[in-house]
């Protein structure tokens, strides 16, 4: 049974009393919450996604709350809680929803110790990845909403989850974040995307949530072979450039953006390795998503070796 | 006093053209090396050996026609002891 099954009422109900247990990827997250915003983004963005109804485990137990202090009548808030701890300080109750989500991407970057984790969009089309990691502020998720929304699948916009068994990309199909003047861009991009409600003055800025697509999320349990390591980078005004990256430079600079690389040791090395040595690498800037989505599609894998 | 790789088991490698990217499994650093500092590492990986042998054996393949012999023996030095702060060779 998925999301959409239940009617906004029966999910707040469920949120607020027993909480739901929701599989996203290969994940099941039991999410408990009284706060109303919440229960509607989550009926919106989530509407695709399964309830693992007989679970009786959860990876991550997360709690949204109102904290009982004085503010809960002036300028209410929103607490965040793993495990029953509070892991962050409580922020405005209107940035309850992209909480949660900064919060599950916390949740699977610390706890998550069988695959190297990459702070990277991830996408997919003919059964190659195009892994792309990035600094906040270059454009990786922007790019990654205009590909998903032209025909490529989405595994992550965040976090590229490397296999260290076999070095495979585990797919975690999640809202796309936008901030700022992307999520206008994204809108007029693609007008029928579904996005969450604005929420402004957030540490990012005004941010949104576009939904993933029903393919990608009906497909989560679909591991891909890498077969590009692609770093983008937005610069207005710039042409489309596709710039080869030597190897070796990929290697360290993929190793900057993971979050787990050193903590895993040498099976992080190995893992990094076999990713690497599967890509071609290059650094990528654009200032027009239709051409980058033309570059993307003109994209070979490597040819396999002799 | 020769130059040894510490522990050879200690060290996983691989190279992509010219660079090599090792990883020490005693300091759990990665290092990007460049060609030359990965010669002197796969020279003492084969025999322990003093900066002035290796610095003969090495000249053949490495030395530049522009460079003069003490230029290289210099830039030898260099390299054996950045790969020592590195962690990667020490002095038996």
């Amino acid at each position: 049974m998925n999301v959409s099954a239940l009617t906004p009422s029966e999910l707040k109900f469920r949120l607020k009393k027993t909480g739901v247990f929701l599989q996203t990827g290969s994940f099941i997250t039991h999410l408990q919450t009284s706060i109303p915003g919440v229960s509607e983004s989550v009926g919106l963005l989530y509407a695709d996604y399964p309830l693992a109804e007989q679970a009786d485990f959860a990876d991550f137990h997360v709690t949204l709350t109102r904290p009982h202090n004085l503010r809960r009548w002036f300028k209410p808030q929103a607490l965040f809680s793993f495990d029953g701890n509070n892991i962050f300080k409580p922020l405005p109750l209107d940035q309850a929803f992209p909480m949660l989500e900064w919060g599950l991407n916390w949740c699977v970057s610390n706890h998550v110790n069988h695959c190297l984790i990459i702070h990277a969009a991830v996408v997919e089309k003919g059964g190659y990845a195009a892994v792309m990691p990035a600094p906040p502020g270059s454009g990786k998720s922007t790019l990654c909403a205009a590909l998903v929304n032209r025909g490529w699948r989405l595994l992550s916009d965040e976090l590229a989850l490397v296999r260290v068994s076999d070095g495979k990309l585990i797919p975690l199909p999640r809202p796309v974040s936008l901030k700022n003047e992307s999520i206008e861009i994204i809108r007029r991009y693609e007008p029928n995307a579904v996005f969450s409600r604005k929420v402004a003055d957030t540490i990012k800025g005004t941010v949104a949530h576009m939904k993933a697509s029903t393919d990608s999320v009906a497909r989560a349990s679909e591991v891909v072979q890498v077969a590009w390591v692609i770093f983008p980078k937005y610069q207005a005004g710039a042409t489309a450039c596709l710039e080869a990256l030597p190897q070796s430079r990929a290697f360290m600079r993929v190793a900057d953006n993971s979050f787990n690389y050193s903590l895993l040791g040498l099976n992080g090395f190995k893992t990094m390795s076999s990713l690497i040595d599967a890509s071609l690498c290059y650094d990528f800037t654009y200032s027009k998503l239709d051409d980058a989505i033309e570059i993307f599609g003109a994209l070979k894998p490597q040819a396999p070796r002799k | 006093m020769k130059w040894q790789v510490i522990s050879d088991q200690a060290v996983n490698c691989c190279s992509w053209g010219d660079e090599w990217v090792f990883y020490n499994k005693l300091s759990g650093d990665t290092h990007l090396l460049g060609s030359t500092a990965v010669q002197i590492l796969l020279e003492l990986r084969q025999s322990p050996s003093k900066a002035r042998i290796l610095t003969e054996a090495l000249a053949p393949r490495l030395q530049a026609k522009k460079v003069t012999h003490e230029e290289f023996s210099f830039q030898i030095e260099q390299l054996l002891d950045e790969l020592n702060t590195l962690g990667l060779i020490e002095l038996s």
